[in-house]
């Protein structure tokens, strides 16, 4: 398989215009996240997308676009802490702190709820269109300045059973 | 220098959209010699606007003003949806034009045969595939079949069916007609990077600039169709990318905004005459809205398929496409072949250890996409709402749909046979998808053609029952929404109209 490289500039520009943008309304004084806020959401994209291979740093990357959005928008930061509060209760001690069995039950309980769908959106967004996500998953990317794959494996399945 | 029009010009045929209706009906127009000025909402790309990255090309060609209700995926650009669409192009059967005799009376529904036979529009449907350049057809070979086409075909056939086929797709599969075949790049529904796949943008548009009997005016988007005291339409009027007002003033006016907008624009253009909407008399106006049963099944096999690698829907199978009551449902469905991104995968991941097996399996992906006839109900409709209006001031349109239990039987069926095709080769997880993939991509009804004015808007050629220089000119016309997908019916629809309007006009008559 061959990797597309990305740069992290075009990364961001292209996840930036994601279709797919939870949107929460609120607008207006700065606010934002604590440093445990921030601990806690990179535990739940972990959690919620847990590819063993990819480094803290790249759920750290898919978050930014959140984060900084919350950072200008007390509605959706108090939306997000509302959710690990929640996490808090259902662990029924710090999430973050629990055992990671604990936690993911605790991320059951909440399962389908708004704080749970807007964390969950919002890094599925960003994180299945990361040009290191694509690797892991043998995904190539933009094909067509290789000439698309008429010569470079379209069709070349080989373990289909002959009858 | 391309022609230009005066918009006092009274002489011209206003076409509004540039899409497969409108672009195609555009340029046989103005082969034929008749003047025509194409009014399009959004922009002008090139080819070299287009890009692989799906995000980013869905704002640079997707329609994004806002709407309520039923979600659509639609395109705001020159070629319309023709930019997005995967080129899938079967053709209806004989019985479903008629719908109504074959299936008969089904609860809740308003079905009709439609005004039209397969014989009357098989010499059409000729002339759409020659000028397409629809593969397997006009000596063309078909699609090249691709590994994630030779899953399906592997497990369809041990599944017993065997009219399995890549051809009917309007990709060229060599070159054709000025356009290179098919490079197998992979991203179909974000414009094709080197036009190997039909779009108006590169095909009918500058055909019909080739002219000098057409224009093409973008970011012109139509709010109003204006007519005289005798019930003539007289032109249109239309802001301009800074939001002016112009009057376009036009002998004939052809609607084709792709069922949403066309609704939208009908019922704008109220006055005393047409207290309910233009061409409205019957009622019917944004009524009998249908979507198709669409449904995708997405299934891991037991090796890679790396079905993102190559055209995205080049293949399908006909063996449901008939009419067989046994099913326990009316009407028919086809198996579409259906590739995809990782963003596309990820909507069906879950969460945890489920979205990691599903995720990292991405390679094994082999894909389906379920489409079939979904029945016209009164109750499925676009009106415009009360009281929000978009940036133009204007009411923004509502789409109530809900599927019909014989929609919902055939998409249960449907989804049966796609599991039973993966699992007879082995698939260790079959996922399905019901909400994004293909709901609202295919858009029919609304301005329905019907041979009685009470039961639909349009007559046999697309004219309305109430205005005699009114046409419509998109999927709105369809009467039922048979199983294909809508282009090519929409394509030879056009070509048909096209030589009505110019006899029309040679009569004197318009």
């Amino acid at each position: 398989m061959k990797y597309v490289p990305m740069t992290r500039r075009s990364f961001v520009a292209s996840a930036a215009g994601a279709a797919f943008m939870v949107v929460l309304p609120g607008c207006g004084s700065e606010s934002g996240l604590g440093e445990n806020d921030r601990r806690a959401l990179l535990r739940m994209a972990r959690l919620l997308y847990p590819h063993d291979a990819l480094a803290d740093d790249v759920y750290t990357e898919v978050l930014q676009s959140l984060q900084s959005r919350a950072t200008h928008d007390p509605v959706l930061a108090e939306a997000l802490r509302a959710g690990i509060e929640e996490l808090d209760r259902a662990a029924g001690r710090d999430w973050r702190t629990a055992p990671t069995e604990d936690q993911i039950e605790a991320l059951g309980r909440i399962e389908g709820g708004a704080s749970f769908n807007t964390v969950q959106d919002a890094v599925r967004a960003q994180l299945y269109e990361h040009p290191e996500v694509w690797s892991l998953i043998g995904y190539e990317g933009s094909s067509v300045e290789y000439g698309g794959y008429l010569l470079r494996g379209f069709d070349d399945i080989d373990w289909l059973p002959e009858d | 220098m391309a022609k230009q029009y005066d918009v006092d010009d009274q002489s011209v045929v206003v076409v509004i959209g540039s899409g497969a209706g409108g672009g195609t009906l555009s340029n046989e127009l103005a082969q034929k010699g008749v003047d025509v000025v194409c009014l399009e909402a959004g922009g002008r790309l090139s080819l070299s606007d287009v890009v692989n990255d799906p995000p980013l090309m869905d704002q640079r060609m997707g329609w994004h003003d806002e709407r309520r209700g039923a979600s659509v995926w639609l395109c705001k650009t020159v070629g319309g949806t023709t930019m997005r669409w995967s080129g899938v192009c079967p053709r209806f059967l004989a019985h479903e034009f008629r719908a109504r005799t074959t299936y008969g009376a089904m609860d809740d529904t308003s079905l009709i045969d439609w005004p039209l036979t397969l014989e009357e529009l098989e010499p059409y449907y000729d002339k759409a595939e020659t000028k397409m350049g629809i593969s397997g057809t006009n000596g063309l070979p078909p699609s090249a079949e691709n590994s994630n086409f030779k899953v399906l075909k592997a497990g369809a056939k041990r599944v017993g069916y065997q009219d399995i086929t890549s051809a009917h797709i309007a990709i060229n599969p060599i070159a054709y007609d000025g356009r290179p075949g098919c490079l197998q790049i992979g991203f179909c529904n974000d414009g094709c990077a080197i036009g190997a796949k039909w779009s108006t943008l590169y095909t009918e548009i500058p055909k019909a600039e080739s002219t000098d009997h057409f224009e093409l005016r973008t970011e012109a988007m139509v709010v109003k169709i204006n007519h005289d005291d005798g019930g003539r339409v007289t032109g249109v009027v239309y802001a301009d990318k800074d939001g002016a007002l112009h009057e376009q003033r036009a002998r004939a006016v052809c609607v084709a905004c792709n069922v949403v907008e066309t609704t939208r624009l009908l019922l704008l253009s109220e006055t005393t005459l047409f207290p309910d909407g233009l061409a409205n008399s019957s009622g019917q106006v944004g009524k009998n809205y249908m979507r198709h049963m669409a449904h995708g099944a997405v299934a891991i096999m037991p090796g890679p398929v790396n079905a993102h690698r190559g055209a995205r829907q080049a293949g399908f199978i006909r063996d449901e496409h008939d009419h067989n009551p046994e099913r326990g449902f009316a009407g028919g469905y086809l198996i579409e072949l259906s590739g995809g991104t990782p963003q596309a995968h990820s909507q069906l991941a879950g969460w945890g250890a489920d979205a990691q097996s599903w995720m990292e399996n991405f390679s094994h992906r082999a894909g389906v996409f379920l489409v079939g006839e979904d029945p016209p109900q009164e109750s499925n409709r676009i009106t415009l709402h009360p009281t929000d209006k978009d940036t133009l001031g204007l009411p923004v349109p509502v789409l109530d749909y809900s599927a019909h239990p014989n929609t919902i039987a055939m998409k249960r069926h449907a989804a049966a046979r796609a599991h039973e095709i993966y699992s007879a080769l082995g698939a260790t997880d079959i996922r399905d998808n019901t909400d994004q993939l293909g709901g609202g991509c295919h858009n029919m009804g609304v301005a329905r053609m019907s041979a009685d004015p009470r039961d639909g808007v349009t007559n046999r050629w697309g004219q309305a029952h109430d205005v005699p220089n009114l046409f419509i000119s998109d999927g709105s016309v369809f009467s039922t929404s048979a199983a294909p997908n809508p282009t090519l019916t929409i394509v030879a629809l056009a070509i048909r109209q096209a030589d009505h309007i110019a006899l029309r006009m040679s009569r004197g008559e318009l």
